[in-house]
């Protein structure tokens, strides 16, 4: 009995072995390039892998999308374990954490050798640049802009062709409209979800002058400015429109899911949002008429935006470099950013802003200037401080705007800043 | 064979038949060392160090348990919240458990279609149902929205979402109505197992129901209370998914579990070495919980 069991154990382990050497042989062929991208980005990046499919013959071009929350930590694991692809695209944000890490290729020298390398976004480009070197390629903007409702500005009684230049009338106009009824509301943003909240609110203060962090060094890893006097003003210019009911409690439960709020049904007056609602309003037309203007500081004149988006980067260990970097080249060039263009995404090129994009429309060519003016947050604790739903910003927000003490919630989300900023020195 | 090597056990038949039971059991042995042991002692070993994700790890000894219990104040706000959580739901979910078991327990028609509503929301998991409970308590397009609207009441939907105590509360809603059909099922296994006759004769004695409950069925369901105790303590300090869905953490952080904050702390922070060492301290609590319940059990035992 045992003598059969023992046998069997035997032929067992072999067709295992066997099995798992066959598996082996198969190996990587060096005609494939391969990219990840988050999934907000896949259908763009596929629409391009199949162009540039066609451009180079005998090319396979595998796109692996992955779920926006595990970007980095699936990355972060591939770099530990060596096993990286060739081209990563990922969230500009999420660049200063990995550059700092020496995940990616220095791409500097050869940057320097497109004819169009200063027309590439700055916004984008330094946050991917240290000490003078470049790690990212631009490739999508997603700038931030304030869309607002022309109809119903002109019902609240407020100018339909002038957007809010400032933050008081931001805050005038949100509670115009939110006093038109029990289901309006003035101005919607998701307070639970901390990378949209960034998205949307940050240019208003860095339009102002001031910021969350401060990004006046150039450090990857900037101290924080939670409770600092025009921080805490911008909160309080917040606060207001929450007691006047121009922003109401539909903002403080929304944890990203509602990013539009209730625009499209002509029951908000005004969101701010990226060029990618933009194309998405385009699209299908609005029942109503549609005003886009860069999101305003607390003085007229002063306007900022966020550049979100994709940047392009080789990570180090990457099976194809040169062929990586190939595409990270036709990526930014005339070909792909009009096609980009053209699909309504944003280009990275401020001549194609300026010409293919602006030239579509009014709505574009405010959303070309605003992000022409784009800038990212640089740190590498971007998660831990802005994205994290249980870190300091969306407790600013939540404990700070729709609270009752805005100096206390600053001064505790301050302090918690604080803990990150100094845990990743 | 002689009488006096039979008896101790050492012939050469017994040793190779001891033997034999020790091999079949080497790939359990294997599974629990690769998947358990292994795993542990590399999460101890972490935990001594600041291991960020990406990049050197270095030594710091016990630096990581002492942020823990002395400069981070949201991990044992998150431990008291999560015993208060445990404390709260646990009797709820036993007495309505209970409640339940007794009703489903009468041989009618429909008690068999009861058994299996009630328990249906057990099989679905934790992550999916508090999806389909963020939906429920919508204030605008949940059905508790909806009925409040057309009956008229007034009620404070958000703060569902974004108060302590009233989120507390309606995870512990959401938990009970997933989790007490497993609770009556083992309470229904244990009623059932009492005799009869035992009934029978506190009944002739001139017990009342309530004295009869709580003084001799209670008492003889002792191992199934344990055990369902087990489960349903552990698995209550271990709440995580449905407080990371419903309340975000929120107010403040208030409403954050122990392990929602290991989560933070590995995935958010990318402090793994912090994450294993709050994972430890967590471990270590549920070891005592353990051991207190098998104490229990062992009372049982020499009871009879």
């Amino acid at each position: 009995m045992r003598m059969n069991i023992l046998r069997g154990a035997g032929v067992l382990s072999v067709a295992v072995l066997a099995g798992g050497l066959a598996a082996c042989s198969g190996g990587g062929s060096s005609d494939t390039l391969t990219i990840w991208t988050r999934t907000d980005g896949e259908a763009y990046m596929r629409d391009l892998a199949q162009k540039y499919e066609s451009a180079n013959d005998g090319l396979t071009v595998e796109v692996t999308a992955i779920p926006n929350s595990d970007v980095s930590t699936k990355f972060a694991q591939a770099l530990s374990a060596g096993d990286v692809p060739d081209v990563m695209a990922m969230d500009v944000a999420m660049a200063p954490y990995f550059v700092s890490k020496n995940a990616f290729e220095d791409l500097t020298d050869r940057m320097a050798d497109l004819d169009y390398a200063d027309t590439l976004l700055e916004g984008q480009l330094d946050a991917g640049t240290s000490d003078g070197s470049h790690f990212v390629m631009p490739f999508t903007a997603d700038a931030s802009a304030l869309f607002y409702n022309k109809d119903l500005f002109a019902e609240a009684g407020l100018d339909p062709d002038q957007g809010p230049r400032t933050w008081d009338e931001f805050v005038e106009a949100a509670n115009a409209v939110g006093d038109l009824g029990d289901d309006y509301e003035g101005y919607h943003f998701s307070a639970g979800c901390g990378g949209c909240s960034a998205f949307v609110l940050a240019p208003m203060l860095w339009a102002a002058g001031g910021d969350f962090l401060d990004s006046s060094g150039d450090s990857l890893n900037p101290p924080p400015m939670l409770d600092d006097p025009l921080t805490v003003e911008f909160l309080e210019t917040l606060k207001s429109a929450v007691d006047g009911g121009g922003i109401t409690s539909a903002s403080q439960v929304d944890g990203g899911e509602n990013y539009g709020g209730a625009f499209e049904s002509g029951k908000l007056g005004m969101v701010a949002s990226g060029s990618f609602q933009l194309s998405n309003f385009m699209a299908d037309p609005l029942p109503f008429d549609l005003g886009v203007v860069p999101l305003p500081g607390n003085e007229d004149g002063q306007i900022a935006a966020f550049s979100g988006g994709d940047v392009l980067a080789i990570p180090n260990g990457a099976p194809d470099s040169e062929a990586a970097w190939d595409f990270l080249a036709w990526a930014s060039s005339d070909d792909a950013q009009t096609a980009l263009s053209d699909g309504g995404y944003t280009p990275i090129r401020t001549d194609l802003l300026e010409s293919v994009y602006g030239e579509k429309g009014p709505e574009y060519a405010a959303m070309a200037e605003a992000t022409t003016n784009g800038r990212v947050p640089i740190t590498v604790a971007f998660t831990a401080i802005y994205s994290d739903a249980n870190g300091p910003f969306v407790s600013l927000m939540q404990a700070g705007v729709f609270g009752d003490d805005v100096p206390a919630a600053a001064a505790a989300a301050q302090k918690t800043a604080e803990q990150i900023v100094s845990s990743n020195e | 064979m002689s009488i006096s090597s039979k008896a101790s056990g050492t012939t050469s038949r017994s040793r190779r038949l001891a033997w034999t039971g020790f091999l079949c059991t080497t790939p359990a042995l294997l599974l629990t060392t690769t998947l358990f042991v292994v795993p542990m002692g590399l999460m101890v070993w972490m935990s001594l160090h600041d291991w960020p994700l990406l990049g050197e790890h270095t030594f710091i000894g016990l630096d990581n348990y002492v942020r823990a219990f002395t400069s981070d104040g949201t991990f044992l706000m998150s431990v008291r919240f999560t015993l208060i959580y445990t404390f709260v739901i646990t009797p709820v979910l036993f007495f309505l458990g209970l409640g339940l078991a007794l009703f489903v327990r009468r041989r009618s028609r429909g008690s068999a279609f009861f058994r299996t509503v009630f328990f249906s929301p057990y099989v679905i998991g934790f992550a999916a149902a508090s999806f389909l409970w963020l939906w429920f308590v919508d204030p605008q397009a949940g059905p508790v929205a909806a009925v409040a609207h057309a009956m008229g009441w007034p009620i404070d939907q958000v703060s569902w979402l974004t108060e302590t105590v009233p989120g507390l509360i309606n995870v512990i809603v959401m938990v009970t109505w997933k989790v007490v059909g497993f609770q009556m099922i083992l309470l229904l296994g244990g009623l059932n197992g009492v005799p009869d006759e035992v009934i029978e004769a506190a009944h002739v004695d001139g017990a009342k129901w309530f004295r009869r409950m709580f003084s001799i069925v209670l008492p003889l369901m002792r191992p199934t209370i344990v055990l369902l105790l087990v489960f349903s303590v552990s698995g209550s300090l271990l709440a995580f998914e449905q407080f990371f869905l419903i309340t975000k953490g929120r107010p403040d952080n208030e409403t954050v579990t122990a392990v929602y904050w290991i989560y933070n702390a590995s995935f958010k922070k990318f402090e793994l070495g912090y994450g294993a060492a709050l994972s430890v301290i967590m471990l270590i609590i549920l070891l005592i919980v353990a051991a207190v319940q098998v104490r229990m059990m062992k009372g049982v035992g020499r009871d009879d």
